[in-house]
């Protein structure tokens, strides 16, 4: 039976307190939250009920400008340059003054990601856990979204959909470990529609994926979809080979190519497709391949619960797919939750890391504190759960 | 107050030490030469936010920076000294390696042009037979 | 089963076509009926019980309608035609084709299997080996290990003509008696839908892993000589090739081996 009271809070306090530091890709979060120290979780598998009290949830994007990626160096100096001022206020809005009386451990994000990153912002956790004399925990940075997801959501045990620039898996649990079904086979969803919006030149801000989904809700012509290729493979997907495509198409357009018969008339020459059909025949094709390979982990682990997380999970036209495949299936929910969770954030690290903690698995040295690029997340020995 | 100072060792270079000068420009600023914004991004139209904050000033009559404050333009300096060093090493390392490819080519295409002759020459690469 | 995917199902079968379910997967759903498309009733209602399976990919409303049709049409015609063309490699058993509407989703197979003695459930290999592990039965019973042989032989050939499986489960392999009567069974491959051509060895990898698990995973006390007889009957078709064969077959247990040690995912970067 899982105990998650193992470790008692700190000065025989009635609750635990967690920072969350999380820097993998181009947002910088920290967060902090209470957890109450609850009976029930002497004795068996509530990590989904922890009754979190999120404390404060400050969080910086670094951006780009039109047309361009974040490449690692830029982006470590944003989180090296950030880090310090999101802490100190991450820390006055929870009201803590004595981080070392009042913090029971700190949280960072251990990979996968970018290594430069990563490392910025580890270096701000060893920091702070010296400083303070806090211990500290390494966290799976897509378990952290599985949990902070399933505590949002209540979702006890669901198939997890994880799509962000970095990723795109669907995940179930099973025996201490979560379960990659089926992945991506070359580059992550939310990767495919960023280097889309940079063909586009669409704005970095708030984020590429965000002003595709506007673009494709402008869609006028949603009967005539432009074909692309479909590459599910199993419980596996690519998404490479659309990209490419649906990049030359972009580029015919922009060129105005008249000998693309699929964007331009074969007569007359009048231009058929707009940059919104495209946006909107992309996400429809990835979205609808997301949805097939959700389903086929769902019949195979005979689960009726899904939960959508990571960057991409924000996107509505993907919960509603998604939604009404539950419903078709079995009339069951979708679980998904909004931009403050679904986005990288420090607070999901803080709640996967607490409930680590709580199980008594935290650094004993620092040089256990090393960051990696590749972390894959059945890596995890998930004990908090039965 | 003791100054910060950093020790590099690896298999070709035993101990390389790095430490502050505080009567040094070069470790009295928070903007450091190496720490900056890519030069790809600010062509691209960057505007730069993310500069790290100036350091502070004591609030009492002294002028003198914070103990903090003291401490990070220290950093920044002895982090331009490290990430010079480490960019001087890697340049090194690209250098030996160019080197060493050009020699394997060179060395290459000596065989291959051997080979020709011997050819050339109806030599006894291979015989055929019958 | 959502009542709209039934409403689905019978306006497009017809009140004349009933029908049983059997499973229902992601993506297709299986019945059995005993009307036959098209021959006459009288040519096969003499016949006791006549059965005939139907499998039918229903539409998905989650997704847009250009892409559901052209799914549902390019995946039964290639299961179809990938029966079609498996049923031609002497040696290899799978279902006859009778009818494929490809537009609407639908094959008509040929209905493999029976029930197996005291209440034991359908004849897949699966049931058949939970009824040998059954008080009173040896599990390794001659007859067990000889018919894991010959499901080895079935992959073996599959594999060998370059063809993958995609989903391969010790559900989805139906033993049918030689004779009626009879103590002998011949294994059948079952659906085909993420079947394949393939000559990479990555994906017959998986299809050995995936099949060593699911023995795993459902017969764990007698899995290591069950995945024994099963590798010696698949090495027994690539052996039969001669140098060749023996080149291949290595290639296959190497990647079979390396799957298994990464437990089917590759590593990537995050």
């Amino acid at each position: 039976m899982v105990n998650l009271n193992a470790v008692p809070p700190k000065n025989g306090r009635d609750y635990y307190i967690a920072i969350g530091l999380e820097g993998s890709a181009n947002k910088l979060g920290v967060g902090i939250i209470k957890h109450p120290l609850l009976n029930k979780h002497d004795d068996g598998d509530y990590s989904h009920d922890c009754q979190v009290e999120i404390l404060s949830n400050i969080r910086d994007t670094y951006v780009t400008p039109p047309g361009e990626g974040f490449l690692p160096r830029d982006t470590a100096r944003h989180h090296r340059n950030w880090c310090v001022r999101l802490i100190k206020k991450a820390l006055e809005e929870a009201k803590i003054i004595h981080p070392t009386l009042d913090i029971d451990v700190i949280c960072f994000t251990k990979g996968p990601g970018m290594g430069a990153p990563l490392h910025s912002v580890v270096i701000a956790a060893r920091t702070c856990s010296l400083l303070w004399n806090v211990p500290l925990v390494g966290v799976n940075h897509c378990v952290g979204h599985i949990e902070m997801g399933r505590e949002i959501t209540k979702a006890k045990n669901p198939v997890v959909l994880y799509v962000s620039g970095g990723n795109t898996q669907v995940i179930a649990y099973s025996e201490k470990r979560y379960r990659i079904f089926g992945e991506t086979l070359d580059i992550a969803i939310g990767n495919c529609l960023d280097r889309f919006a940079r063909t586009l030149k669409i704005p970095n801000e708030p984020s590429p994926g965000y002003n595709i989904e506007q673009l494709a809700k402008q869609c006028s012509n949603k009967e005539n979809l432009v074909e692309l290729p479909y590459t599910v493979k199993g419980m596996d997907l690519s998404m490479s080979g659309i990209l490419a495509y649906i990049d030359s198409l972009a580029k015919d357009l922009f060129k105005e190519n008249k000998k693309n018969k699929i964007l331009f008339d074969k007569e007359s020459g009048e231009q058929k497709v707009t940059v919104e059909d495209l946006c909107y025949s992309l996400q429809e094709n990835l979205f609808a391949m997301l949805v097939e390979i959700t389903e086929r982990a769902m019949a195979h682990v005979n689960s009726d619960q899904v939960l959508i997380v990571g960057g991409v999970g924000c996107n509505v036209r993907l919960q509603e797919m998604m939604a009404q495949m539950c419903i078709d299936r079995s009339n069951s929910k979708v679980h998904a939750t909004d931009s403050r969770f679904c986005i990288d954030n420090g607070v999901m690290i803080a709640q996967a890391g607490l409930l680590q903690y709580r199980m008594n698995d935290v650094v004993k040295d620092l040089s256990e504190t090393v960051v990696t690029q590749k972390f894959r997340t059945d890596e995890v020995f998930v004990d908090w759960r039965e | 107050m003791s100054l910060p100072k950093a020790v590099y060792s690896s298999r070709d270079i035993e101990e390389k030490l790095f430490t502050v000068d505080p009567n040094n420009s070069r470790y009295q600023t928070t903007n450091g030469k190496t720490t900056g914004p890519s030069e790809w991004v600010l062509n691209a139209g960057q505007v730069d936010v993310d500069r790290p904050s100036d350091p502070r000033v004591k609030d009492d009559v002294s002028g003198e920076l914070t103990y903090l404050s003291k401490l990070r333009t220290n950093l920044t300096g002895l982090q331009d000294d490290i990430n010079e060093f480490l960019t001087d090493q890697m340049e090194l390392a690209k250098k030996k390696r160019i080197k060493n490819e050009k020699r394997e080519m060179q060395e290459q295409e000596k065989r291959i042009d051997d080979e020709i002759n011997e050819l050339l020459d109806g030599g006894d690469g291979e015989e055929e037979e019958d | 089963m959502s009542e709209q995917l039934v409403a689905q199902i019978s306006e497009y079968l017809t009140p004349n076509v009933p029908i049983q379910l059997v499973s229902q997967g992601a993506e297709a759903v299986v019945f059995t009926t005993n009307v036959h498309p098209y021959l006459p009733k009288e040519s096969y209602s003499g016949v006791e019980d006549a059965k005939f399976i139907i499998k039918y990919r229903p539409s998905k409303s989650y997704r847009h309608p250009s892409i559901d049709k052209s799914l549902t049409k390019r995946r039964t015609l290639g299961e179809a035609r990938l029966l079609g063309k498996l049923h031609q490699i002497e040696g290899l058993h799978v279902p006859h084709l009778i009818a494929c509407d490809a537009y609407n989703g639908c094959l008509w197979l040929e209905f493999l299997g029976e029930n197996l003695p005291n209440g034991m459930g359908f004849s897949n290999l699966k049931n058949f080996l939970w009824m040998y592990a059954k008080g009173g039965n040896d599990p390794y019973d001659p007859i067990v290990l000889e018919t894991l042989y010959k499901v080895g032989q079935e992959i073996g050939l599959l594999h060998w003509n370059d063809y993958c499986h995609g989903d391969l489960t010790s559900s989805n392999i139906i033993l049918v008696r030689e004779k009626p009567g009879s103590d002998t069974w011949v294994p059948h491959l079952i659906d085909f839908g993420l079947g394949s051509i393939s000559n990479m060895v990555e994906d017959k990898g998986v299809d050995l892993y995936v099949l060593e698990r699911a023995i795993l995973s459902t017969h764990s006390s007698y899995a290591e000589k069950y995945n024994e007889c099963l590798m010696n009957g698949f090495s027994s078709v690539y052996e039969n090739n001669g140098k060749l064969g023996q080149k291949k077959l290595k290639e296959v247990i190497n990647r079979f081996q390396e799957v298994r040690l990464r437990g089917r995912k590759r590593s990537m970067i995050g």
